[in-house]
């Protein structure tokens, strides 16, 4: 373990966060931002939205009556979910859409967009609750950690 | 399904109280890894090999038949001073096999010791590597500042923040 006087520490810090920050705006953000992307995905899928971030997760407002009919008409529903099921779900296109770049998670798709505009207003679902946050919080903390480790 | 008793399935390892919870939440995985890799090796707790009994139905040399007893291996709990590790759900297949193996019994009603494979726990002199590398390892108050930067950063720039 290599030992540092008080000023060399400062300046191998400085030097080892600018190697850190060039590695998450390389490739940590990235995977961040993928696993936010899974997180909405499968919470959605699971039948829960979140109202804004940070807000607890909720159930998805149930179907209509209507809608529940017309689904169970539907023969290409998607295995993924049940003709009563609320899940944002019916021929897997919605959340299938939900991707994510170097800078943020998005839905891919202008069809999907609009889907996904429409459909927020009652069951809003692009936001990630407390316990996600934290979930990525501790992705980012130990991924940092690890770099720390590798540099200094 | 019953465990004869929950101390054969969930062990406390002492710890200096200095570690606070995050801290201990590291320690314990690290323990976990420890206990993993040693018996992969085929060797117990107490540092022994692990026997062979012939003619028993349970020769894994590395107690992983199906792996899915030692998927159930985690961190049950912890607080200062104190990480308990083993088989949070004491009602599982998982926990009643690991129990066989700890004691002895494979589904019999009284242990035997000269046939069980002792594996849930750290030597002392595990414990002392695992937390002398932690020691090691452990950010410094000034990374950690610098991290919660990086993080804040991150998060502000999602909307999250």
């Amino acid at each position: 373990m290599t030992t540092y006087t008080p000023e060399e520490y400062s300046k191998k810090l400085l030097e080892v966060s600018k190697k850190i920050e060039k590695d998450l705006e390389e490739s940590v953000e990235k995977d961040a931002l993928e696993l936010m992307a899974d997180t909405i995905r499968t919470r959605t899928r699971k039948g829960f939205g979140v109202s804004e971030n940070n807000a607890p997760k909720e159930k998805l407002k149930p179907l209509s009556e209507n809608y529940k009919k017309q689904r169970k008409r539907d023969k290409k529903l998607s295995s993924e979910t049940s003709p009563s099921k609320s899940n944002l779900t019916r021929h897997n296109n919605l959340l299938k859409s939900i991707t994510s770049d170097k800078e943020k998670v998005f839905i891919k798709g202008e069809e999907q967009q609009r889907i996904a505009e429409y459909v927020s207003v009652d069951r809003p679902f692009m936001n990630l609750s407390r316990p996600e946050v934290k979930r990525i919080i501790k992705f980012l903390t130990e991924e940092i950690n690890k770099l720390w480790n590798k540099y200094l | 399904m019953t465990i004869k008793s929950k101390s054969n399935v969930q062990k406390d390892i002492s710890i200096p109280s200095k570690y606070d919870s995050g801290d201990r939440e590291i320690i314990g995985r690290m323990i976990i890894e420890r206990i993993l890799q040693r018996t992969s090796g085929g060797i117990d707790s107490n540092g022994r090999a692990f026997r062979y009994v012939k003619g028993s139905e349970h020769k894994g040399h590395n107690l992983k038949e199906t792996g899915d007893m030692l998927d159930e291996l985690g961190v049950v709990s912890h607080s200062q001073g104190v990480i308990t590790i083993g088989y949070r759900d004491t009602g599982s297949i998982e926990a009643n096999q690991a129990e066989g193996q700890q004691i002895g019994t494979y589904g019999q009603s009284s242990s035997n010791s000269s046939i069980a494979k002792p594996f849930i726990g750290v030597s002392n002199e595990e414990l002392a590597i695992i937390l002398a590398r932690y020691d090691q390892t452990k950010p410094s108050e000034e990374q950690e500042e610098i991290t919660r930067g990086f993080i804040s950063r991150f998060l502000k720039k999602q909307g999250i923040e």
